[in-house]
């Protein structure tokens, strides 16, 4: 094994890693404020690929302002999806099944409207680069930039400002946060809005380096519950630590020991939970 | 007291006849292909509902379904045994799986716990796809049942739709009394009391790890039964099936039909299981369809479909009698 083909790989790794981090951080963004374990942010992220596909395609909008737009829509149904859901507070199974039925719903819908063939985005910034023998695009790089600047933002603004104070704050103890005045319905909304949006954006980014796919969904769903599982519940840095975990293993296990890598990958998280039950970086 | 005991038996009754009458009246295979499927529904979302009781979040169920059809299928295909033993067997591979997946896991709090069964059902279908003796990603055949033959009387060919139509209201009958005995007994009391408060029930000596084992166990037995008769009547199984979506379809007909009650899951079973007939129709439509009646009955019956009849005798027959009494 050269130092080169190592290099590559783990560079394949990492740029595949902080991609599924950004879904995963919209599940563990809502299960950490709601305590909503929501399963529909795999349909989210199919959505907002499928949203592009029609913005950037069909009605020719340039790329960086389709994903501004895209952001914006998501964002305003997760502000709807958050009024919808308010009458379920408190009811966990209740609100797991309808996030499974929301999901089951989107799909379909996709299904029938979008067709199941694969869509395309014209590729932007498909400029390959060679870096030390390494093969790189810049649209990687700059989706994987995009990514952890999102990630740090959210990060900042989870720990800095008053309305992630809040959020913190509920996540801890909605009640005690009510009676400091803190605002919970407003709360999850923002909390919805944004982790739709992430979820959406993480959909249009990767739209363009692979392709527009109805059936994208689910496996999006396994790959954030896995990161999720592996960097902590609720924990950013850990999203983004268990992203880049599960980046490596695929990338080293597809290059080194081929298709049975997708067990491997299931199989570690559920030893590593075994010992490490909250996860990377995750809290007690 | 005796009147309503004496109702409830005949609630009971009355669709037990009819499902036992139900082939001569109607020979369509088709219905009783659906009365089949509702019947496998049923078992493992009876199952499922043991194990949620004490708070589990499992979604593996549809794990040791699959566990227990390729076990049929090793058994019957490989080692030549009897259907009737490979059930059997494929029942106690289940329940051995479960304990050592259940021992190692059953810490894990609430949603880790569920994200793991998830991983759980993942692990299982990419080891079978691994496995070339059984099949890998294809579908496998599963050997015929051997015919039963009593001599002079009859001989049971398990060819058409009718004795497996018996067979498994024989399964769904054994399913539901022993889930039902276990609901009523010291240990369903313990399950219920570590559901209310866990901390309490340590408090007062409950090893609360080893009855979540349990019932665990039992829901994975029945689970591994369910997925071994299905595996020998429809002759041909894939590691497809073994999905988070077919996971989460048990999940959901738990809490549409109402965990208060073991009929609750049998109703929410049957129900999930129909539908997708009646939207026969639209069928490019039929999961959106599917999915608002969920979405509908979650909102509008909290309790389940279960609670259904005791909210109409609530909101349109006590108003009625007695108004007055109603401010609190």
């Amino acid at each position: 094994m050269t130092a080169q083909l190592l290099g590559q790989v783990l560079i394949n790794g990492a740029l595949l890693g902080l991609l599924y981090a950004l879904v995963a951080v919209g599940f563990s963004l809502i299960f950490g404020v709601c305590n909503i374990p929501f399963f529909t942010v795999g349909a989210l992220y199919m959505l907002g690929a499928v949203f592009g596909f029609y913005f950037v395609s069909q009605l020719g909008i340039p790329y960086v302002l389709a994903v501004i737009i895209v952001m914006l829509v998501m964002g305003a149904i997760g502000m709807g999806a958050e009024r919808f859901f308010r009458p379920l507070r408190g009811q966990l199974f209740a609100v797991v099944v309808v996030s499974l039925a929301l999901a089951m719903a989107i799909a379909n819908l996709a299904l029938n409207i979008v067709g199941e063939r694969p869509k395309v985005i014209p590729a932007v910034l498909h400029i390959p680069i060679n870096l030390f023998g390494i093969h790189l695009t810049v649209d990687r790089i700059v989706v994987v930039a995009a990514c952890v600047a999102v990630v740090l933002a959210l990060h900042f603004f989870n720990q800095r400002t008053k309305a992630g104070q809040g959020m913190r704050a509920i996540a801890q103890d909605a009640e005690v946060a009510a009676l400091q005045g803190i605002d919970i319905n407003r709360s999850q909304a923002i909390t919805f809005s944004l982790g739709f949006a992430i979820c959406g954006l993480a959909g249009i980014l990767i739209a363009p380096i692979y392709y527009v796919d109805v059936f994208m969904g689910t496996p999006a769903l396994m790959r954030a519950i896995i990161v999720v599982v592996l960097g902590g519940l609720g924990s950013f840095p850990g999203a983004i630590a268990g992203g880049l975990l599960l980046g490596f293993i695929q990338s080293f296990g597809y290059t080194f020991i081929g298709g049975i890598t997708h067990l491997i990958s299931f199989a570690i998280v559920i030893v590593f939970l075994i010992f490490r039950p909250r996860g990377l970086l995750g809290r007690e | 007291m005796n009147k309503t005991k004496l109702l409830k038996l005949t609630c009971l009754l009355i669709p037990v006849i009819i499902l036992l009458i139900l082939p001569v009246i109607v020979p369509d295979p088709y219905v009783l292909h659906i009365v089949i499927m509702v019947g496998i529904a049923v078992i493992l979302a009876t199952s499922i509902r043991l194990t949620a009781i004490p708070g589990l979040w499992n979604l593996s169920i549809i794990a040791f379904y699959g566990i227990g059809s390729y076990a049929v299928y090793f058994l019957m295909a490989y080692l030549g045994l009897s259907f009737w033993l490979a059930l059997l067997i494929a029942g106690i591979v289940s329940v051995i799986i479960a304990l050592g997946f259940g021992y190692a896991t059953i810490g894990a709090k609430g949603l880790y716990f569920c994200l793991l069964t998830v991983a759980f059902v993942e692990v299982v279908r990419l080891t079978i796809n691994e496995i070339p003796f059984l099949g890998g990603y294809r579908a496998v055949e599963v050997p015929y049942i051997a015919p039963i033959t009593i001599p002079h009387v009859l001989t049971i060919e398990f060819v058409s739709k009718m004795p497996f139509y018996y067979l498994t209201l024989i399964l769904v009958a054994i399913t539901l009394v022993v889930l039902h005995r276990i609901d009523k007994s010291r240990i369903g009391a313990i399950l219920e009391s570590i559901a209310d408060s866990e901390p309490l029930a340590r408090s007062i000596g409950i090893n609360i790890t080893r009855y979540k084992v349990l019932a665990f166990c039992i829901g994975s037995f029945f689970a591994g039964i369910a997925g071994g008769f299905y595996a020998s009547y429809s002759h041909v199984i894939s590691p497809q099936s073994i999905n988070l979506w077919a996971a989460m379809m048990v999940f959901i007909a738990m809490v549409v039909g109402g965990m208060g009650s073991i009929w609750g899951p049998v109703i929410g079973a049957t129900l999930l299981t129909v539908l997708p007939e009646l939207f026969r129709g639209a069928v490019y439509w039929e999961p959106l369809l599917s999915a608002i009646v969920v979405i509908l009955v979650v909102f509008f019956l909290p309790g389940g479909l279960i609670t259904l009849p005791r909210l109409f005798q609530e909101r349109l027959l006590k108003p009625m009698s007695s108004k007055a009494k109603e401010v609190p």
